[in-house]
This record gives C-alpha cells, sequence and structure tokens, in this order.
C-alpha cells in the first residue's frame, strides 16, 4: 500500500514536470490569457464591492468575511482548474480514443486522467485566488498558528470540484461526446462563493449533504471567521467529508466505466 | 429585382442552417438553460439576503429580480460564438476558404447567428420567461408602441453585439490565446453592459466610466428602457445606438484590413 502510494506520487511529479515544460513554449499569447483570467476575476470582485457599496453585510457577514469566502472559494477552484480541470474532460478522450490508451497502460485510469495536464488558464485563477486570501487574512487579521490547517483545506475543496467533475464525467459515457453537463462544475462553483445561509433551508442541505460544495469554501471558512468557535471539528471533517465524496465518485466512475466501448475498432 | 430576392433567398437559408445547427445540439442547449437557472437560482438568493440588509433607493427587490431575469434572456438572444468560431477558423488555417467564398464572411455569420438567437429565444428564453411568470408577480406597464420602441432598440443592440464579436473574433489574428480572448470579452460585457447588475446601482465614479463608454446600450439600456425606470427617450436611444453601431464598424474595418496583411495559411 505504502509502496503503491510512493510510486503514485512520483509518477504524478514526472507528468506534472512534463506538463510544465510543455505550456513553457507559450510566451505573450500565454500572459495575454492570464492577464485577461485575472482581469476576469476582479469584474466579478468588483461585483461585491458594488454590493458593498449599497449595504453592509449580508447575512451577517461583513466585507472582509465576504472577501475571505471569495478569495477561499477562488483558491480551492483554482487548484482544481489548474491540476484536476481533466475531471470533466472525459468526452474529449473518448473521442479521440485516447481513452483506450489509458485503460492498457498498468495505472489507474483516474489518476493518468488527473494527472495528464497541467491547465497553464489556471493559473490566472490560482494567482487571483491567493491574493484575494492573503488581503483577507491581514485585513482581518487572522494571524494564528491555525493557518497551518488552511493548504489541507483548500485541497480538500477542490477535491469535492474533482470529484464533482468526475461524476458529471460518468453521465458523458451515456450521452457520448456532450461536453454540456461538464461545464454544471462551474456554475456550482458560484455557489460557494456566497454564505450557504443566503439560501433556503433543502438548498442548505444540498449543499451540505448531495452536492457537499458548501465544504469547497463555507465550512472551512467559518473556522477562521467565526473565531474558531466551533473548535477543530470543522477542520476535521472537510477533509473527510472531501475524501468520502471522492470515493463515491470514483465508485461511480468505475461503474459507468463499464459501458465503455471504444470508438475505434 | 433578381439580387435581392437570391439575397433574401440565401439570408433565409443560413437563418434556417442556424436554426437547425441549435436543434441538433439540443441538449447542449438544455444545459444552457440549465446553467441559466442555476445562475438565476444563485441570484435570486443572493439578492433576497442583499435586500434582508437593507432597501435599495432605485429599485425594489421585485425591480432587481425582474432586471436580473431579463438580462438572462436577452444574454440568450445575443450571438455568443461569432468570436470563437472566427478565432477557431484563424488557428486552423480554415478561414481562407471563407474569405474566398462569394457569400462574405460576416453576412454568412449574421444570418446564421440569426437563426440561433432565434431558437435560443423560443426555448431558452421561453423556459425562463414562465420561471419569471411563476415566481414573479411583476407588473409591467407596458403599451404596445413601447413594446415595439423595445424591440427595435433591442435589435440595434443585437446588431451592436454582433459587430463587437466580430471585432473580438479577429484579435486571433494577434493572438492564439483564444480563453483569453473569451475571458478579455466577458471583462468588457461583464462590467460595461449591465449584465450583471443595474448599472444605476453602480458607485458614482464607476457609473461615470460606464456612461463614456458605449457598452451600457447591450443590456442596461433596452432593460431599463422596457421597465420605465428612467425618462429615455427613444429616439435619442436610437441615435446613441446608431451612431455607437457606426463607429465600432469603423473600429472592426480598420483591425480587419491590418489583420489580412498578417494573414500566412501553410500550403496558401
Amino acid at each position: 500500500m505504502k509502496n503503491m502510494l510512493l510510486r503514485y506520487i512520483k509518477l504524478y511529479i514526472h507528468f506534472t514536470k512534463i506538463n510544465i515544460s510543455s505550456f513553457m513554449e507559450y510566451d505573450a499569447d500565454f500572459l495575454f490569457g492570464i492577464v485577461a483570467l485575472i482581469l476576469k476575476n476582479l469584474i466579478n470582485l468588483l461585483i461585491i464591492f458594488f454590493i458593498f457599496h449599497l449595504i453592509d453585510n449580508i447575512k451577517g457577514w461583513d466585507f472582509n468575511q465576504i472577501l475571505f469566502l471569495y478569495g477561499f472559494s477562488s483558491t480551492s477552484f483554482a487548484i482544481w482548474h489548474c491540476f484536476f480541470i481533466n475531471t470533466i474532460s472525459l468526452p474529449f478522450y473518448t473521442r479521440t480514443g485516447l481513452l483506450d490508451s489509458f485503460l492498457l497502460k498498468p495505472v489507474d485510469v483516474i489518476f493518468q486522467i488527473m494527472a495528464d495536464s497541467f491547465d497553464e488558464d489556471g493559473i490566472g485563477d490560482l494567482i487571483f485566488g491567493i491574493i484575494v486570501l492573503i488581503i483577507a487574512i491581514v485585513r482581518l487579521k487572522i494571524v494564528s498558528i491555525k493557518l497551518i490547517f488552511l493548504p489541507v483545506l483548500l485541497l480538500s475543496g477542490s477535491l469535492i470540484y474533482a470529484s464533482l467533475g468526475l461524476i458529471s464525467s460518468s453521465i458523458s459515457f451515456f450521452t457520448i461526446g456532450e461536453t454540456g453537463l461538464s461545464n454544471r462544475v462551474m456554475d456550482f462553483f458560484e455557489f460557494s462563493k456566497y454564505p450557504i445561509t443566503i439560501y433556503n433551508d433543502i438548498l442548505k442541505i444540498v449543499f451540505t449533504v448531495l452536492i457537499p460544495i458548501g465544504f469547497t469554501a463555507f465550512y472551512p471558512s467559518l473556522f477562521y471567521i467565526a473565531n474558531y468557535k466551533y473548535g477543530l471539528m470543522l477542520v476535521l471533517i472537510t477533509p473527510v467529508v472531501s475524501i468520502l465524496f471522492f470515493l463515491i465518485s470514483y465508485k461511480v466512475w468505475n461503474l459507468a466505466l463499464r459501458h465503455y466501448s471504444s470508438a475505434g475498432n | 429585382m433578381e439580387t435581392i430576392s437570391t439575397k433574401a433567398k440565401l439570408g433565409f437559408k443560413l437563418i434556417k442552417i442556424g436554426f437547425e445547427s441549435q436543434y441538433i445540439y439540443r441538449l447542449g442547449t438544455f444545459f444552457s438553460f440549465l446553467s441559466g437557472l442555476l445562475y438565476l437560482i444563485m441570484q435570486y438568493f443572493l439578492w433576497r439576503a442583499i435586500y434582508h440588509s437593507g432597501d435599495i433607493k432605485q429599485y425594489s427587490f421585485n425591480d432587481i429580480i425582474f432586471y436580473i431575469f431579463l438580462a438572462q434572456i436577452i444574454s440568450y438572444v445575443f450571438p455568443t460564438d461569432v468570436s470563437s468560431k472566427i478565432a477557431f477558423h484563424v488557428r486552423t488555417g480554415d478561414i481562407i476558404h471563407l474569405l474566398l467564398k462569394p457569400v462574405k464572411i460576416e453576412t454568412q455569420l449574421f444570418y446564421e447567428s440569426l437563426g440561433k438567437s432565434a431558437y435560443r429565444l423560443l426555448i431558452n428564453g421561453g423556459f425562463i420567461f414562465i420561471v419569471l411568470l411563476v415566481l414573479l408577480p411583476y407588473k409591467l406597464e407596458l403599451t404596445v408602441l413601447r413594446f415595439f420602441q423595445f424591440a427595435l432598440i433591442l435589435l440595434l443592440s443585437y446588431v451592436f453585439v454582433f459587430f463587437f464579436e466580430l471585432l473580438m473574433g479577429i484579435i486571433a489574428f494577434y493572438t492564439t490565446s483564444t480563453w483569453g480572448i473569451q475571458s478579455f470579452k466577458y471583462v468588457i460585457v461583464g462590467i460595461f453592459s449591465g449584465r450583471l447588475m443595474p448599472i444605476s446601482l453602480y458607485p458614482p465614479v464607476f457609473r461615470k466610466i460606464v456612461d463614456w463608454l458605449p457598452f451600457r446600450i447591450i443590456y442596461f439600456t433596452p432593460i431599463e428602457f422596457i421597465m420605465n425606470k428612467a425618462n429615455y427617450d427613444f429616439c435619442n436611444v436610437v441615435k446613441y445606438q446608431t451612431v455607437s453601431i457606426a463607429l465600432l464598424l469603423l473600429l472592426y474595418v480598420l483591425v480587419y484590413r491590418n489583420a489580412l496583411k498578417k494573414i500566412k495559411v501553410q500550403g496558401g
């Protein structure tokens, strides 16, 4: 078990090295793309500024707290965008027949898909998310040893997006080549930018249990926002939920894979 | 005389192609409807929470929900894939085939997007409209004349968006970053057109900047016109739109000429 894990980590580092060197060949275009993506994120943030020009809190959350939540959700989404976005590219892999080559290799298929690409478009998102998060941390004066949990919580959040991606990809085994559903992962990201408390009870339950996007930002942020009132509970629950959800989506994916028949001969 | 009838026939055929292409990808159209619906649900709860914290002078809660729903319906009507289509053809080199055709590339794209828009307005717009009717008892004081004036304003906005899409598309001659172009487009439309919230609710400084630019005629002006929010003079709006379209067209022609000089097609 330990050996296998080590092997996968080594493989992942190797894959990522190749991927990063492949995008280094871009130059001005690459920069233009990143700047445009950062601007796009800024526009969305600007709308929040505008809203706080009209009122002073959203369901008891003041501007700095919303900024923290926004930075948190943007960063965990960006980690997914950079490293795991391939979880939604399954229609591409089936259409081009690349999936067949993955199936033939002695390494887990999902692992291969996830490691196959480092999406440089996500870098703009990532830079933006981290900057917003740092600004919010400074403004809220959250200077505490408890910040060491932050990377784990952010990663857990991105794993939930990866799981959502896998589930929507599983459905695309049946709708062959249709990418429309995969983009819904992006739609759910929109829901995670604001406190879950703004939604009605049904949606609160959905976002906590069924489609746990509450754990991509809201619940882990609560740990820092509410002066650690909830203790370490929230910090522990978030990774557990995200790993559980990932295992479920992994099962769903493998079940759906049985329905796969190659487009080739 | 004959040329006019052939032109009309051609236009009609292209509109039909656009309409049918949307029908073939109806699953995709359905997903884009679903996406819009999720966005509207999120917006509904967000603004409900905002009005929970305090009232906003110029807009009631019902006003804002109506505004956001109408913006969503209108967004289905406007062409959105013209820029990415051109960018794609530039990247693959296919652009040369389109340039050699007897029908101008702009004409072809325009009629095709008209067909697509018609389909999306009927299906997606229709569904969202039903959701709006069920959800919100909104009373709109609307005369027949005002409705037709609104339709004309929207048509001019459509033409404006179309030329804007063309302009964004030929940027592909200068950069290969498709994501970059699309994000750049999102930035301009997102902030200057009133797509995300009414411009009248922006802080004064931003309001001033937006007033200097023509992009507010895409969403903000038509919606406020039909909501009877400010006392818009119909003739003035149309005049402003026409001038904006003319300037945008001029800019497009200039960039297009410059871009054609740069064109290099492998094996061409």
